[in-house]
């Protein structure tokens, strides 16, 4: 002992973290936009990485879960954004025109290596090329298993290609990434329909089939008038547009009938080709399927939109005219909140046309697969993974779902490829993935982000898009890409501001390889770690029997 | 170099010789003087120190104790209610274990005011485990300055070496001031082996739980306790350089002595005159200076003090309630050792009230006799 | 930097001390060590610090450490001071980290000697705002209306905190300057300001207590940051007692939302709180001046004298 008290040693043998019953634990929850992504892209992830200018990194990122960034940046309705926590700051990041950025970037710089696969693991087909085959094959040959695509048309892409005009998709980006997937050397097959060109036993010789062939039947209205010649399916004049025909629509009149992306398309490029356009919507404005966006830009252009009207009947007039009868609706709302359409007594009125598009959904033709499939409805039957009734047929894309869009086609073709996985590999159960824990706004620490405006997008002026298909939207130029991904949150996604590190008043809080990890002997369970993570990506867990 | 000086000047000179790092300074009479010449040996060049001029007794302990800590040679001078003020602070310097050596002037406690001479003030603070002094001349002052900075930094306690307040502190008397060159041969530099040091840091003083306080006030008595036998060799030491010593008890004819005389500071010189008078008229009287309290002398006292001889002890301090500090300190150690000498207690000299021979004749005559018992205080010139 | 430089400033001190969970004074301590670095002495008295220290013979400091009476702090450090330049040591910082009570206190008297005396080294008062060390008895940095166990309910306290910032800018020493753990840059930039500066150097730290203040451990940083954005806590500085900056400016939020999140200010009335935001506008606007007439008088010199 010496003479006077004088210090020996340090303070470490007393484990203060016996004082807690709480530890602190960094944990990646979900971000709502992520949880509210179909493909299930880790958006806050490669944000980051763009943030700090890792671009090949973002990428990566991007790829491993979406074979299409460039396209999607283009033309998914992105839910993430209604998501987005930013809003309840300033407002939602526009992470479409990031993925955009990121995408177009991928494509330029990185090159594509062909992958060596498997064959003693399965081969596996893949019928239709649109997104939902496209992932499915993308995903599959990543995991080294031999893909062969069989595609129907001429041209691969399913509805990217027949469905999305070129002012909104340019076909050299639909080239471009049809390439860029095709290259990792997946086998394609056009002009190749299955049932017809190759015999579905050919088909089933694969170790697992994934079918996507769609959905391109127009719905029927079922009201008189119907079958008129001027009155046909906007989908049959997109893919007709799409697919080079010219046409001319000057002095004519035409009438779209619809309420989603369908039906501003062809009217956006009927416009195009000389038409004056009016959409007749069943719903309110805010009620369209389709997105404001597209709303917005297709009344700039001159497109008319006619909200709340019912169809009743088709009149011919002449070769060139038909009569369309009309009658109005309104808006109820019910005891539960949901919105209801009415017929508005004695408001029955008349618009003539020269030409209408019904654009009121498409069906699958199912007649054309395995009749064993079991269907449901206008759809294959098939579970969240496209499991169907045989162990060996997958569905997915429009073909299985009843929301038929680019990003739940995407994603359904990824989470069948785990599903083929696991079959292939006999294992009882697909992976889980994302935490179900979802970031609220309220989780958030918002005192560390400062208010800054969305960034806006190039457009083209509207009299210059009327005049041809140039594509409308430039994107984001590279500055403005860099202050709207400064926006991103990171929600749920510990991005190492260092803050937990900054504020722990007992020094149980430190880096290693770049994550950061807790010394739970010494942590008294304060908290102030938690509360100072701006964005959720640690919580307190209660101590479990003699953790300390 | 000898020189006509009063005692504050002599125990400044000692000081400057003893090369202090840091000095601080608050006035207080009648120390006053010390302080100021500390300040002029510093701006003359003459000393080099920081000097630090706080702005009170207590802040002034606080400072050389936190100088002391970073491995500085320290000292101040005070008095009276200053050395009262830096109470706690003298416990803490002690636990500290700090070498610091300062000089007090003694002077009486207040109320009322008083700037005369008492030893309560110094005596009062006996139980915070300072070294204590007592200077019967100016000379002897300095001498003691010299050989405390030596002893406390060999014990690693702190010092203090009184002076009569008036009677040293402002008359003159011839000091012979030694050479520094002399002085660093007797006294090196201080260093100590803990200290503030961000070369190998530790904290000192922390909260010490019942599990180690005792032994460390242990080991602080032990030490105390080796600076009786320091202390011989020490002036030996100074005895060979300087060819002065001072033992902690000095004894004046008290071998044949029926009445003891036992006294400290500037009384004791008063006493030796009154001894040699009272010889010549055939009393068996004999004296015994207490120069050292701190560590009380126990060993030395009953070596000079023979079996027989009544002891009467002159206190020039008055614990109330109890009586003289030294008579009961000196009855405490004589009991133990199984002792039978009478032992007489005397108050004299409070406020600065002199102590004259004629009272000293009288309490010695008043022992003689049998006019008061041992057991009673002889309120020696007071007016009662 | 030399690798235990480095180890020092990842780790300024020991885990294993003894502040209660959630103390502000430890993440002010470990900012402040982070930017003064490792040849650093400190002196702490009696206070909070002290027990956080650890009991003999273990320490949580990794810096020499001198344990002083209550009310020496300023006294002891200059003496420590005056040993180093003795000795020839100038490239060492002294520090006297001191809490509430033995700064606007007991030991209020060396500290503005010491001050007066332009000492060199920086004393840093880590302001929990009450005797908490001794179980939450009130001090004159206690606000007002704030409950403590001398100034219980009832009887809360009526007098306002001692300003000890503008008393320290009046005795002109060349550096004060208020901190607050919750904005950790501005902290540690006036640290290393105050370190390069000699003379007297006199840091302000609101250190949020848990246990005081009444409130879960977790938000003491929030709380931090509330202070400042109130306007109770002005984050500025003082240059030679003339020159006064404001390093941060808040948009403002209303008292209430601070006071009303401690269990020691639930008892204020509305008209308690509207006195409060009353004094505190009072006192911004006053500090918005004072800066003003400062700059002005700056550049006045600036253009004028040289």
């Amino acid at each position: 002992m010496p003479e006077v008290a004088r210090s020996e040693s340090g303070s470490e043998w007393n484990r203060t973290g016996s004082w807690s019953t709480v530890i602190p634990i960094h944990q990646n929850k979900t971000a709502p936009c992520q949880r509210d992504c179909p493909v299930g892209v880790d958006i806050p992830v490669y944000l980051d990485l763009i943030k700090h200018k890792k671009y090949q990194k973002a990428y990566k990122i991007v790829k491993e879960t979406n074979p299409i960034p460039a396209i999607t940046g283009r033309v998914c309705y992105h839910p993430c954004e209604d998501g987005c926590n930013r809003k309840v700051l300033d407002q939602p990041l526009a992470i479409h025109s990031l993925e955009r950025f990121i995408g177009d970037w991928g494509l330029e710089n990185t090159p594509v290596k062909k992958i060596k696969t498997e064959p003693q693991k399965g081969k596996i087909a893949i019928v239709g090329s649109g997104p939902a085959g496209l992932s499915c094959a993308y995903h599959m040959i990543r995991k080294g298993y031999p893909v062969t695509i069989f595609e129907k048309e001429s041209q691969a892409g399913g509805m990217l290609r027949m469905g999305i005009p070129e002012y909104r998709l340019p076909e050299k980006i639909l080239d471009k990434e049809l390439k860029s997937i095709l290259d990792l050397g997946i086998e394609l097959k056009l002009n190749c329909q299955v049932g017809k060109d190759v015999a579905w036993e050919e088909i089933k010789k694969y170790a697992a089939v994934f079918l996507a062939t769609g959905a391109y039947r127009s719905r029927k209205m079922n009201v008189p008038g119907e079958n008129l010649e001027q009155v046909k399916p906007a989908l049959e004049f997109l893919i007709n547009v799409n697919l080079g025909e010219k046409f001319d629509f000057t002095g004519q009149k035409v009438l779209v009938l619809g309420r989603g992306n369908t039906a501003i398309d062809a009217a956006r490029a009927a416009l195009r080709c000389g038409a004056e356009v009016s959409i007749l919507s069943r719903s309110g404005m805010e009620e369209m399927i389709a997105t404001q966006e597209e709303i917005s830009l297709a009344t700039e252009e001159g497109v008319q939109i006619v909200e709340l009207v019912d169809i009743e009947a088709f009149e011919w007039i002449d070769a060139e005219q038909v009569r369309v009868n009309c009658v109005r609706l309104q808006r109820e709302v019910n005891k539960s909140g949901q919105i209801k359409y009415a017929v508005v007594k004695d408001s029955e009125f008349s618009l003539t046309g020269n030409l209408v598009l019904v654009a009121k959904g498409q069906d699958s033709d199912l007649q054309s697969l395995p009749q064993e499939l079991e269907k449901s409805a206008s759809l294959v039957k098939a579970d969240r993974f496209g499991r169907t009734s045989d162990e060996k047929f997958y569905a997915g894309g429009d073909l299985a779902l009843a929301t038929k869009t680019v990003a739940y086609a995407l994603g359904s073709g990824r989470k069948a490829a785990l599903a083929i996985e696991a079959y292939l590999n006999k294992m009882n159960s697909v992976a889980r993935e994302e935490s179900i824990l979802v970031t609220r706004e309220t989780d958030l620490n918002l005192a560390y982000f400062v208010k800054a405006p969305r960034e806006k997008e190039i457009h083209l002026d509207s009299q210059t898009r009327r005049l041809g298909f140039k594509e409308v939207n430039a994107g984001m130029e590279s500055e403005a890409i860099l202050r709207e991904v400064a926006r991103c949150f990171s929600c749920a996604t510990c991005n190492s501001c260092d803050n937990c590190y900054i504020f722990c008043p007992d020094l149980a809080v430190y880096k290693e390889n770049h994550q950061y990890k807790i010394r739970t002997e010494y942590c008294k369970g304060c908290g102030i770690c938690v509360q100072e993570c701006p964005r959720d990506a640690i919580e307190l867990v209660a101590k479990v029997g003699e953790e300390v | 170099m000898k020189k006509v000086i009063t005692g504050n000047q002599a125990a400044a000179h000692a000081a400057r010789l003893a090369k202090p790092n840091v000095v601080a300074v608050y006035p207080i009479t009648p120390q006053t003087s010390v302080s100021e010449m500390m300040a002029d040996f510093v701006a003359k060049g003459l000393l080099k120190a920081q000097l630090i001029r706080v702005e009170s007794e207590h802040s002034v302990m606080a400072a050389l104790i936190g100088a002391a800590q970073t491995g500085a040679r320290t000292f101040t001078a005070t008095s009276s209610h200053g050395l009262a003020l830096m109470h706690e602070l003298l416990h803490w310097a002690t636990g500290a274990r700090l070498s610091i050596v300062m000089v007090n002037i003694n002077r009486a406690m207040g109320t009322p005011w008083t700037i005369w001479c008492d030893h309560l003030d110094s005596l009062s603070q006996r139980d915070t485990g300072w070294m204590q002094f007592y200077c019967e001349s100016s000379q002897e002052a300095l001498d003691t300055v010299l050989q405390a900075y030596k002893l406390a930094e060999q014990v690693n306690l702190p010092a203090m070496v009184n002076l009569d307040g008036f009677y040293l502190s402002h008359t003159v008397e011839p000091v012979d001031i030694p050479e520094q060159e002399l002085v660093d041969a007797f006294l090196p530099a201080r260093n100590p082996s803990y200290k503030l040091d961000v070369d190998d840091p530790h904290s000192f003083g922390a909260l010490t739980s019942p599990e180690h306080y005792y032994e460390l006030r242990y080991k602080a008595q032990k030490e105390m306790e080796q600076a009786k036998n320091l202390l011989k060799q020490i002036n030996s030491d100074y005895s060979q350089i300087f060819g002065r010593s001072y033992p902690a008890v000095e004894k004046v004819q008290t071998e044949d002595a029926e009445t003891i005389l036992l006294t400290i500071a500037t009384t004791v010189g008063t006493c030796r005159w009154t001894v040699k008078k009272l010889r010549k008229q055939g009393y068996k009287v004999g004296l015994v200076k207490l120069k050292m309290f701190r560590p009380f002398p126990a060993e030395d006292l009953l070596e000079a003090i023979p079996e027989g001889p009544r002891i009467v002890v002159l206190d020039r301090n008055l614990s109330i309630g109890m009586g003289g500090i030294i008579q009961q300190e000196l009855k405490s150690v004589f009991h133990s050792a199984g002792r039978r000498n009478q032992i007489f207690s005397a108050i004299a000299g409070l406020g600065g009230r002199d102590i004259t021979p004629v009272q000293i004749e009288q309490v010695v005559n008043q022992s003689l006799h049998d006019m008061y018992t041992a057991d009673q205080i002889n309120w020696l010139g007071g007016k009662i | 930097m030399n690798p235990s430089e480095l180890e020092f400033l990842e780790a300024p001190f020991h885990q294993g001390h003894l502040a209660c969970a959630g103390c502000g004074e430890r993440i002010g301590h470990k900012l402040a060590l982070q930017a003064l670095g490792s040849k650093t002495i400190l002196v702490i008295p009696a206070c909070c610090s002290t027990v956080i220290d650890g009991i003999f013979p273990h320490t949580a400091s990794k810096l020499p450490l001198m344990h002083t009476a209550f009310e020496t702090t300023a006294a002891a450090a200059s003496g420590v001071r005056a040993a180093l330049v003795s000795s020839g040591k100038s490239d060492v910082t002294v520090v006297g980290w001191a809490g509430d009570g033995g700064t606007f206190d007991i030991g209020f008297q060396a500290l503005s000697a010491a001050a007066e005396r332009n000492e060199d080294f920086i004393y840093v008062c880590y302001d929990n705002e009450a005797y908490m060390n001794t179980g939450i008895q009130r001090s004159s940095a206690t606000p007002y209306g704030a409950w403590t166990t001398t100034t219980p309910l009832g009887q809360t306290k009526d007098l306002p905190k001692k300003n000890i910032v503008e008393i320290l800018a009046a005795h002109r020493i060349p550096y004060v300057a208020t901190v607050n753990p919750a904005y950790p840059q501005d902290l540690m930039a006036k640290f290393r300001k105050a370190k390069r500066i000699s003379g007297f150097r006199f840091i302000h730290l609101l250190a949020a207590c848990p246990t005081g203040w009444k409130f879960d451990s977790d938000l003491t940083i929030k709380l931090g940051r509330l202070a400042v954005e109130t306007k109770i806590f002005p984050l500025y500085e003082v240059e030679d007692g003339e020159i006064y900056r404001i390093t941060y400016r808040p948009k403002g939020v209303p008292v209430q939302e601070y006071l009303l999140e401690q269990g020691r200010f639930k008892h204020l009335r509305p008209e308690d709180i509207g006195y409060i935001q009353e004094f505190v506008d009072k006192s911004w606007h006053e500090l918005l001046l004072k800066e003003k007439y400062s700059h002005e008088q700056e550049v006045a010199e600036r253009s004028g004298g040289k």
